[in-house]
């Protein structure tokens, strides 16, 4: 597929753009929610474990080696109608870390990508999202955080709810 | 489909019963007592909270006034003569602590299915006495309470579940 960008040229592409999507099992039921309601602020840390050499020319060469994703949802509340944090804040109080541990898919999706009615997504399979916190001052909350697994799967979604279908690429590509 | 937050916040004070005994006018009212009266505040975008979902946090704000009759007598201490200005405050602190009673209930006024109503919150603990008219006679107080609602406009989110 080819995607193009929807945006103007020049144009920045808003955050509301940018959607990541946490899917998970309770029983047989898969269930899927947005993250990033109420968040104001929240990006994608790569956290690249980069090496450097510089030769006797002066020339420094820059190795990648890996990079260990992560992503920070704070705050992130108990609402209403959050299935999400149902399931999480009842892990945490139970100490339950294999209710978040690698159970989660994530798909992270650029909606300003478009190949017709398709948007451009990835889907990392075997995320874990635990809670960092539980409390607050007014209302609940319970700031997460998001462990990419780079276990990656290429492709699109259809459209932009919770009962969207994702397809994968014809050619997937697997991070490591 | 859009709601008219005015007309639902007008709908909603209708309920309150010290306000039905009572005309309710929004943003203009005749100098006669025990008239309450809506007045709209602008409400800033400056304070609106984006997040990244494309919902907004917003604020409705206004203010109730109540056209209450005043005395100037001293405050005698004699059963079965209360002190006009202390009734008359205390008449309209039913309805502060009526939207307070609301607000602890979460029973909100109807901003529509893309609105989601987090708070209504009463400014002051107590009415205030805003200013005293003295076209009229005999005078009338004109004692207010500021609202304010916080509700997350969930209309220019891109999401839809």
């Amino acid at each position: 597929m080819a995607f193009t960008s929807t945006l103007l040229e020049g144009q920045r592409a808003q955050r509301k753009l940018l959607v990541h999507v946490a899917e998970w099992k309770e029983g047989s039921e898969t269930k899927r929610e947005i993250l990033g309601t109420r968040t104001e602020d929240s990006s994608i840390e790569f956290n690249p474990d980069i090496e450097t050499m510089t030769d006797i020319r002066g020339i420094t060469y820059t190795d990648v080696n890996k990079t260990e994703p992560q992503q920070t949802f704070d705050p992130f509340y108990i609402l209403g109608g959050s299935a999400l944090s149902d399931y999480l804040s009842q892990a945490a109080l139970r100490n339950d870390i294999n209710a978040y541990n690698g159970t989660f898919d994530v798909y992270i999706i650029q909606a300003y990508l478009k190949d017709g009615d398709a948007y451009y997504a990835v889907k990392h399979s075997g995320c874990s999202i635990l809670p960092t916190s539980l409390g607050g001052d007014s209302f609940t909350a319970m700031p997460i955080e998001v462990h990419y697994s780079n276990n990656i799967t290429e492709g699109s979604v259809d459209k932009l709810t919770d009962e969207f279908t994702f397809t994968p690429a014809v050619s997937t590509s697997t991070g490591d | 489909m859009s709601v008219d937050k005015n007309q639902a916040m007008i709908d909603f004070l209708l309920t309150c019963p010290t306000i039905q005994r009572s005309p309710l006018f929004f943003n203009f009212a005749k100098s006669k007592e025990d008239n309450n009266q809506v007045i709209l505040l602008s409400n800033d975008v400056k304070l609106h909270e984006p997040y990244i979902d494309g919902s907004v946090m917003k604020q409705y704000r206004f203010i109730l006034l109540s056209y209450k009759s005043i005395s100037l007598n001293p405050i005698v201490k004699v059963p079965g003569y209360p002190d006009e200005n202390l009734t008359e405050i205390a008449e309209f602190q039913e309805i502060l602590d009526w939207v307070k009673e609301q607000a602890e209930a979460s029973n909100f006024p109807d901003f529509g299915d893309k609105c989601v109503i987090d708070s209504m919150t009463v400014l002051s603990d107590n009415p205030t006495l805003y200013d005293v008219d003295n076209n009229v006679a005999p005078p009338l107080a004109r004692y207010s309470i500021t609202i304010q609602l916080d509700y997350l406009d969930n209309s220019l989110k891109l999401w839809q579940n």
